[in-house]
């Protein structure tokens, strides 16, 4: 999670901002919906104390969940429970009718569900929906912590049959039943290689991606994935992910799509502070905590330097 | 900004003004003196004049409390839970005053005893449809507590109370005519209904929602003290030797008006919100 914010910071610090989230207008409407339904006069009188409290505006309360939250406990203590219920509720139904949510049954009938876990429900089919439909001129960076969350990312990355599909990994045997065109471990690419990194690891990477281009017959794009960049840093060749990422944000191969994912939590701090120029090489990047977002890059620094 | 608008939101600001604890204090002090003034005036007045005192205070707490019920609806209109909630009520309220003018008429003006069972008396009984209602709804709104020892604790000592009445009123009742079976059904009625409305509204007090807005669950409060208060009243009714202490339950009913006036002006003043008003603000 420190790692995370960190990474948030980072993306500031590079002018990267949030796409929209429907989430946001979900939460709105549900809070809306759920308080009206309790008397309009109420709902106007809540809404106002509430913005009074936090002296923000109507729209800025009712897309945060936490502030939301808390200024009902603060103003009803435990009474507050029935409106929050009532918003997850509301919100539930919201998202399902989206197609926002792929909670089972027995999720959505968990009393300890909350609203905040709807909403990171319906951000990470965002997430999922936005790597599915990437156009095929992308390249992506995926900041993540668990691996199930990157190996849904993947397989919704890989998910168009007719691309060619490849993935860079230290374990290319974990992601056998992903159904790829090529994969290979960094041993394999470029074989046994000492810090710094030289120029010919970059080619050979390059070569390897061209490699695979060369063999899409298709009208679709070739789709590349690193399952793991940070393995560069960890191994102490971060220069060399710059100066790979860098080139990928000036030259993109055309009809190619490119993810990279990192390990965050794999990083120490200062190493996270090393990723500055790596992540700002990226179109685009996307978070996994504290609950998934993509964000867009804000001001190109590298690709048309 | 036009002058006109500023004057305006100098008359708003007040309203918007976010200060429960100052408000929740004078209403408080409000309370204490209303209810020690009332209660004064009926302790040291004559014996044979508290009837008239209690007649007369009575129908005005009941008036009090009834026009701001009017003010609640009229300003937050019938639309959702609350709106529902606090319409039934005013209807409960306006009901008790209804038969406190009753009870009041026959004792001031035709100077006789109320007869039993009265108009009044009925008004009274259906007066307790619209409280139940309101006290359901708040209860499942805001949620009782759950605390299993609670409501073991709450339903036992409900029941035993109840028992320990009925059995109480079925010692004095007689049961030779149908009048009087009618009378005693109206007799328990009264102690049941309250034990009904007693049940929810402790569980509510005895689970603080310690919110700014619920810090004092008001309404719930005011139930609690007529229920005590009717309670007991049908009990001491029974009872010869208590009979002359009757006037002191009526210190329970104005007490319950006077908190259940507090807590309408506190819905009143923090939990509606006039939408006209703001749409006046906007330039």
């Amino acid at each position: 999670m420190k790692n995370s914010s960190q990474c948030l910071t980072l993306l500031d610090d590079l002018e990267y901002f949030a796409l929209d989230s429907i989430s946001e207008d979900i939460l709105y409407r549900s809070i809306k919906v759920s308080l009206e339904a309790v008397g309009k006069t109420y709902a106007k009188a809540v809404i106002d104390h509430i913005c009074h409290i936090n002296q923000l505006s109507e729209r800025e309360i009712l897309t945060n969940c936490e502030l939301f939250e808390d200024s009902m406990y603060r103003l009803f203590g435990r009474g507050a429970q029935s409106v929050i219920n009532k918003v997850k509720v509301v919100a539930l139904r919201y998202a399902l009718t989206e197609q926002k949510s792929n909670l089972t049954v027995p999720e959505i009938l968990d009393p300890s569900l909350t609203i905040n876990d709807v909403l990171k429900e319906i951000r990470s089919i965002e997430a999922l929906d936005f790597v599915h439909k990437m156009s095929s001129y992308n390249h992506i960076a995926y900041l993540y912590s668990s691996k199930v969350s990157l190996s849904k990312i993947l397989s919704e990355y890989f998910s168009p049959r007719d691309a060619p599909k490849a993935l860079l990994s230290e374990n290319p045997m974990d992601y056998v039943l992903f159904d790829l065109t090529s994969s290979i471990s960094y041993k394999e690419l470029f074989g046994p290689i000492n810090p710094p990194i030289k120029e010919d690891a970059i080619t050979k990477m390059r070569n390897w991606i061209d490699g695979i281009r060369a063999n899409n017959k298709s009208n679709t794009s070739t789709r590349i994935a690193e399952d793991d960049a940070t393995w560069w840093i960890r191994n102490g060749y971060t220069r060399g992910l710059t100066m790979l990422e860098q080139s990928l944000c000036k030259e993109l191969p055309e009809k190619t799509s490119i993810l990279c994912a990192f390990d965050i939590s794999k990083l120490k701090p200062k190493q996270l502070g090393a990723m500055k120029s790596v992540i700002g090489s990226h179109d685009y990047v996307i978070i996994e905590e504290p609950s998934h977002a993509v964000y867009k890059f804000g001001k190109p620094i590298f690709r048309y330097e | 900004m036009s002058n006109d608008n500023v004057q305006k939101l100098k008359k708003q600001s007040p309203k918007l003004y976010f200060d429960t604890r100052s408000v929740r204090n004078n209403i408080i002090c409000i309370l204490i003196g209303s209810i020690g003034f009332t209660s004064v005036l009926i302790i040291l007045s004559p014996y044979d004049k508290k009837a008239i005192i209690c007649d007369i205070i009575e129908p005005l707490a009941a008036t009090i409390a009834l026009g701001l019920s009017v003010l609640v609806i009229y300003r937050q209109k019938t639309d959702g839970v609350m709106g529902k909630a606090y319409t039934f009520l005013g209807v409960g309220l306006a009901l008790f005053l209804i038969a406190e003018i009753i009870w009041s008429y026959y004792e001031i003006v035709l100077e006789i005893e109320n007869p039993f069972p009265s108009i009044a008396d009925a008004l009274w009984l259906i007066g307790y449809g619209p409280l139940l209602y309101f006290v359901f709804k708040m209860y499942r709104f805001f949620g009782a507590s759950n605390s299993r020892t609670h409501q073991l604790f709450v339903s036992v000592a409900g029941a035993v109370l109840l028992l320990y009445l009925i059995s109480g009123i079925s010692q004095t009742a007689d049961f030779t005519t149908q009048g009087r079976i009618v009378s005693f059904i109206i007799s328990i009625s009264y102690p049941t209904l309250d034990i009904i409305l007693l049940i929810p509204a402790a569980l509510i007090i005895l689970n603080p929602m310690k919110g700014e807005l619920t810090s004092i669950p008001w309404i719930f409060l005011a139930i609690l003290i007529m229920s005590v208060g009717d309670c007991a009243f049908a009990y001491s009714s029974n009872v010869i030797a208590l009979q002359k202490m009757n006037w002191v339950w009526n210190l329970f009913f104005v007490t319950s008006y006077f908190v259940t006036s507090a807590g309408l002006f506190w819905h009143n003043r923090f939990f509606i919100h006039d939408i006209k008003e703001k749409e006046d603000l906007k330039v």
